[in-house]
């Protein structure tokens, strides 16, 4: 550790070879433009290729209208619900010990470690027509694969981590001394959780939450496979490019792309903003 | 307003944090549980406010049994350790929290909060930073918005867990002072926790000495450091040299090197009956040449400390596992100018005062 500190050191001095750095970042800088902003660009042009009438007339059909307003919706009802249970799930594991912690550490992580693909068809397997319970709640005039509510429950599981994952190692260097003052100064749980507990992690929570969002309106893997791709009904803006794509129509699918090219350039920036504002409250905490 | 624990057990998973213990407060009182870390003070703290609740054994604050109550119900007030203030609060709103959460009907108005934060922040000095934000303080300035705070709801105890432990050894002092003064003022119960003897000793009016989750002596601090109950207060409460040995005629006969030192009230006591000598720093006396038979020791080490000269002497002649590799000896400045030692010269040892235990009890203590 010591002597790579030294080595860096010596780039820095005077009279020391400049070449590697040039080659180090030049390196970067090339890698990022090729995989990242390159394909980004592409999206963009491929989507005004045409002008921006057609533009404008690819994003105004009714389908994509259909498949916008899912999209919100999914994430209306997912990143609320993954919110209230990232922060219930972190509070257990950094509050309490119990018997079965180091499991529920481990199974919020499971979303990650499996392909998308796989916990899509998991609930085919459970709630399709020839699943366990599919047919039962198929009969009840409440279908949950190829409907909407399969989608629901496939983004759930996708983005159960990205809450929980940030707040847990937050909360645990926290620790919990300020929410047993509030308590010893006569607090409610209720009052200690708003006025102590969620103002401290307030940041952390937040950026999972932007994460969460983005996961959620982006999901491609989990949901092609509940979705049956019914147009107008069951169809997300991501599944809604791959069509028009698999139709060719090009410039209709780069417009929709372009929406969710546009959706993670707001993500990114608000993450930012976030960053920088827990950074700046960590700075005056640390004055 | 009393604290009473009574055959307090608790244990976390195989570890016995408190062992049976039961422990007095008296109204006013302003007592230290000291011990070294993991002794159980801590813990013990935590259960007379309901911060954590007991296996068995029971807590009673002024005559009522409180050991199943919450800490709302309690009365008390908690310092601790690390302050916890709420970082995203001004020191003013830290103060007020207390009665902020108050319920509606016995929460005091806007008006009587502020005159009542603005008070408690006179008491403690610190109004003139109300508007900072903890991070904006001091160590010492934390801790006294902790107090500040712990004080706004008017407990009837105050208890504090290790109050100073993160402070450095000038601002230690002057709140020491500071708490002691505090306390003659208001005269509320307190406890404090501590693994600092000398912090105990100059603030506490009684001392509770602590070891692997039981008491081992309750008392003032004069009665802990002259009469301790056993050889881990002896030796916790200020430094000792340890001899152990057996008893032979008027000596201590340590295998070869006699102290001339026997256990007062011991002369039915038969020969070669093993006890252990624990002699503080202080309680020796070096001299040059003597008439009388004492152990002989060359010193090996001299360091100026001030007000007094701390010594390393080592014990001539001998090879026993009864004795000290050095025996740590301090002297007055004035004697020490008198005898006018340097490092490798011959002095004689005599003990003025002795820690008397009979190996793993204790028996007698007092001088000779």
């Amino acid at each position: 550790m010591h002597t790579q500190t030294l080595a860096l050191d010596r780039l820095d001095q005077p009279g020391a070879r400049q070449w590697p750095r040039y080659i180090l970042t030049g390196l970067a800088i090339f890698i990022i433009g090729l995989f990242l902003l390159l394909p980004l660009a592409a999206v963009l042009i491929e989507a005004f290729s045409e002008g921006w009438d057609l533009y404008v007339q690819a994003i105004n059909d009714r389908y994509t209208w259909e498949a916008i307003k899912l999209t919100l919706l999914v994430a209306a009802v997912v990143v609320p619900l993954n919110t209230v249970f990232g922060i219930a799930a972190a509070w257990m594991i950094a509050r309490f010990q119990f018997t079965g912690r180091g499991a529920l550490t481990t199974l919020i992580d499971l979303p990650f470690s499996i392909s998308p693909v796989i916990a899509g068809l998991i609930f085919v397997l459970v709630f399709g027509a020839h699943g366990w319970f599919g047919s039962w709640f198929a009969e009840q005039g409440f279908p949950i694969i190829f409907a909407v509510p399969g989608i629901i429950l496939a983004t759930l599981f996708v983005t159960v981590p990205f809450v929980a994952r940030e707040l847990i190692p937050l909360m645990q260097e926290q620790g919990s001394e300020e929410e047993e003052a509030a308590i010893a100064l006569g607090a409610g749980s209720w009052t200690m959780f708003w006025k102590i507990t969620l103002p401290k992690i307030k940041w952390g929570l937040l950026y999972g939450i932007i994460l969460c969002n983005a996961r959620a309106m982006g999901e491609f893997g989990a949901v092609s496979v509940v979705s049956g791709h019914i147009r107008g009904q069951t169809n997300t803006l991501p599944l809604h490019v791959e069509i028009l794509y698999n139709e060719y129509n090009f410039t209709a699918a780069f417009a929709v792309a372009s929406l969710l090219a546009g959706l993670a350039i707001l993500t990114l920036v608000l993450k930012s903003l976030v960053e920088w504002q827990q950074a700046r409250s960590l700075e005056r905490a640390t004055q | 307003m009393s604290i009473e624990v009574r055959n307090i057990t608790k244990a976390f998973d195989d570890f016995k944090a408190l062992d049976n213990v039961s422990l007095n407060v008296d109204d006013g009182e302003l007592v230290a549980l000291l011990g070294p870390s993991g002794c159980g003070k801590t813990t013990l703290l935590r259960m007379i406010a309901g911060l954590d609740f007991v296996d068995e054994g029971e807590v009673w604050l002024n005559g009522e049994n409180v050991t199943g109550k919450h800490i709302k119900q309690r009365g008390v007030g908690f310092v601790f350790q690390h302050y916890a203030l709420f970082g995203h609060m001004t020191v003013f709103e830290n103060v007020a929290f207390g009665l902020r959460v108050l319920k509606r009907n016995e929460r005091p108005s806007e008006e009587q909060i502020r005159k009542r934060v603005h008070e408690l922040l006179d008491l403690v000095q610190l109004d003139w930073l109300s508007k900072r934000f903890p991070a904006q303080l001091s160590g010492g300035q934390r801790q006294r918005v902790a107090l500040a705070r712990a004080l706004a709801v008017e407990p009837k105890f105050l208890l504090l867990d290790e109050p100073f432990g993160a402070l450095d050894a000038n601002v230690r002092k002057e709140l020491r002072r500071w708490l002691r003064r505090l306390h003659d003022e208001l005269h509320v119960t307190s406890i404090f926790v501590t693994h600092d003897q000398e912090e105990a000793m100059e603030v506490a009016s009684r001392i509770v000495v602590m070891d692997k989750g039981r008491i081992e002596q309750v008392g003032t601090p004069e009665a802990v450091y002259d009469r301790p109950a056993s050889p881990f207060v002896s030796s916790f409460i200020g430094n000792v040299n340890v001899f152990h040995g057996r008893l032979q005629g008027g000596t201590l006969d340590t295998g070869g090197w006699q102290l001339p030192i026997r256990p007062p009230g011991s002369d039915d006591v038969g020969d070669d009956t093993p006890y252990a000598a624990y002699i503080r720093p202080h309680d020796f006396e070096l001299l040059k040449s003597t008439e009388e038979k004492l152990p002989e020791c060359r010193v090996k080490f001299i360091q100026p400390m001030g007000s007094v000269y701390r010594l390393e002497v080592v014990p001539e002649h001998a090879a026993s596992d009864g004795l000290p590799e050095v025996i740590d000896v301090e002297l007055p400045r004035r004697d020490f100018r008198a005898l006018n030692l340097s490092v490798g010269e011959r002095v004689y040892l005599r003990a003025t005062e002795t820690h008397w235990f009979e190996p793993e009890q204790p028996v007698l203590t007092g001088p000779r």
